[in-house]
């Protein structure tokens, strides 16, 4: 895996209390990944799975909005949910069915929306 | 129906191609979609075809009652955590925002040949794809001494409205140190958690307004969805309250005399107070007037939700017989959509991507104490099959389980929003 030897490494400085703001500079994703340009039309089919709890229009009850966030944040924050570095099961059972195009075309499809 | 009024309709619509035609014109030539049931998969299904088509398709909700009263947080209602208006949704937005033709009636038969559902109010709709979600009927005699007509000495309240109202009454007015009582239902049924977050709801509520009151569960099951969790927090808030009787300890063996308000579990016989019956359960009948059942259930494609009968029909939800996904309001909702992408690829060409499916249920337990369990999955040729999952674990600390609670709350209000537009 691509990051493999970053998650290690970083795992023994951290320890296991992990969160999300103690991770973000830990947690680096490669270029290739960040790159990947992601698909308006899956992105919208796959994000309305997300959007049973995340509102399409982006009212927080409970469970942020999340639409109109940075591309490059919601690729971290999937990624890092998908790694386990960011804790809430739901999210990280949701983000661990996701492949990198996946993840690409979800970010670009919530960063369009208002 | 009749079958006077079955080939009535099919001759007409044999014979005369012509009275097809107007009707055609009339809506523009445009792909018509009817969705029988306003719940969990039907309300999502009508939403997401009206959306994402933009108007290129004609789609018509046929649900009898102007009010959907949710199951899901019915519980709550009955524990004191929602007043029951909370949980009342109407059918106005998908109207007026999405241009959906909200009919309000009961269909009551289906031509799968000519293609058309007939209305108990006289009314034809003619498809070119049928959605059905009318989720669940109990079934004759599954309770022995129990059938509908008890249901307001015994009430099922599991399909939510005044059912729920009624039960709640009556637990309300049981004597000081009162006994209630639960027939639970065999497997598969709605909500597999549902029967025991009812159970710890009513405990709270109980602990309050009658703290002496008795509880008792007759199961026919050995085991249930989250039981150690359920367990954990029965002892550590309603200790001594609740006597769950599984199946091995004859709690399959129970009949009920709704007259006398007795319940008789393995030729024991309790004079109780307040009676929840929740039978064994069935597709919608809708589901079996249509010819597309086999046994209780409706078999369907993973891939699509199309029934395995009939191709132009989608079934979705509590009805269909899919596989590993439990009969929830997210189960529905998940489904809704992936048969709501493949029926805007077949009448209108759009993209049709891979099925993908995703649950979870929460439940709560006492006072900020929420649980869940969660999976995904994918489709298979052979069904909807399980890929991961997870489920709270017992010993949480009071933090995780109030953000739990928390959660539950964003969802409950998303999916409302989801459904109801
Ligand atoms: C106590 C309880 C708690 C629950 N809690 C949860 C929970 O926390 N989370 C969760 O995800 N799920 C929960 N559920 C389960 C959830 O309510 C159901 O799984 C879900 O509603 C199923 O959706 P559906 O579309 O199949 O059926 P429904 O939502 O029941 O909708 C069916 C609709 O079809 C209509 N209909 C039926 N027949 C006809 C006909 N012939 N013509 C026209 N209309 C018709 C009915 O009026 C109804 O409105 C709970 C259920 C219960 C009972």
């Amino acid at each position: 895996m691509y990051f493999s030897s970053i998650l290690v490494s970083s795992a023994l400085f951290l320890g296991t209390a992990l969160n999300a703001d103690q991770t973000k500079e830990e947690f680096i994703l490669p270029s290739s990944i960040l790159e990947i340009k992601g698909d308006l039309a899956y992105g919208e089919y796959l994000a309305s799975d997300c959007q049973t709890c995340h509102r399409s229009d982006n009212k927080n009850e409970g469970i942020p909005g999340i639409n109109g966030r940075e591309i490059t944040e919601i690729v971290y924050a999937l990624h890092e949910y998908k790694n386990k570095y960011r804790k809430n099961e739901v999210m990280q059972m949701m983000a661990g069915g996701l492949g990198d195009e996946e993840i690409a075309a979800l970010a670009s499809y919530f960063a369009s929306l208002q | 129906m009749s079958i006077n009024r079955r080939s009535f309709i099919q001759t007409a619509a044999a014979v005369t191609a012509s009275l097809s035609a107007p009707m055609v014109m009339a809506n523009g030539g445009k792909p018509r979609v009817v969705v029988i049931g306003g719940g969990a998969g039907g309300a999502t299904a009508a939403r997401y075809i009206a959306k994402d088509s933009k108007g290129a398709i004609d789609v018509t909700l046929v649900e009898p009652s102007r009010t959907y009263y949710t199951c899901f947080f019915s519980n709550l209602y009955l524990g004191g955590f929602r007043d029951l208006g909370s949980i009342a949704h109407s059918y106005g937005n998908l109207a007026s925002e999405y241009g959906i033709n909200v009919v309000h009636d009961w269909a009551v038969d289906i031509d799968r040949g000519g293609k058309t559902v007939s209305l108990a109010g006289g009314g034809t709709l003619y498809y070119d794809r049928l959605v059905l979600s009318p989720g669940i009927d109990f079934v004759d005699g599954a309770v022995e001494g129990w059938d509908l007509n008890a249901q307001n000495k015994m009430p099922h309240a599991y399909k939510a409205g005044s059912q729920t109202e009624l039960l709640k009454a009556q637990l309300a007015s049981m004597p000081s140190g009162g006994v209630f009582a639960m027939v639970a239902p065999p497997n598969p049924y709605r909500c597999p958690p549902g029967p025991y977050e009812r159970i710890s709801m009513i405990a709270h509520m109980l602990k309050k307004s009658n703290p002496t009151a008795k509880i008792i569960v007759a199961d026919p099951k050995p085991k249930f969805s989250k039981m150690g969790l359920f367990q954990e927090g029965w002892a550590n808030h309603y200790d001594g309250m609740i006597d769950w009787i599984g199946s091995e300890f004859g709690g399959g063996n129970v009949s009920v005399n709704p007259e006398a308000m007795t319940v008789s579990i393995d030729g024991e016989e309790t004079k109780v107070d307040a009676c929840n019956v929740i039978p064994a359960m069935k597709a919608g009948r809708i589901c079996e007037m249509a010819g597309i059942t086999d046994g209780k259930w409706a078999p369907v494609s993973a891939h699509d939700m199309s029934s395995k009968v009939d191709s132009n029909i989608h079934v979705l939800g509590d009805a269909s017989m899919q596989g590993d996904m439990p009969k929830s309001g997210f189960s529905a909702n998940s489904q809704a959509k992936v048969a709501a992408m493949a029926i805007r690829g077949a009448l209108t060409g759009s993209k049709v991507f891979p099925a993908k499916f995703s649950n979870t249920c929460w439940s709560l337990v006492d006072t900020n104490d929420g649980v869940k369990v969660g999976a995904t999955y994918k489709a298979t040729d052979e069904k909807i099959a399980k890929v991961d999952g997870f489920i709270s674990k017992t010993g949480e600390t009071a933090d995780v389980r109030k953000a739990t609670y928390e959660e539950s709350l964003g969802w409950y209000a998303g999916i409302t929003a989801d459904m109801f537009g």
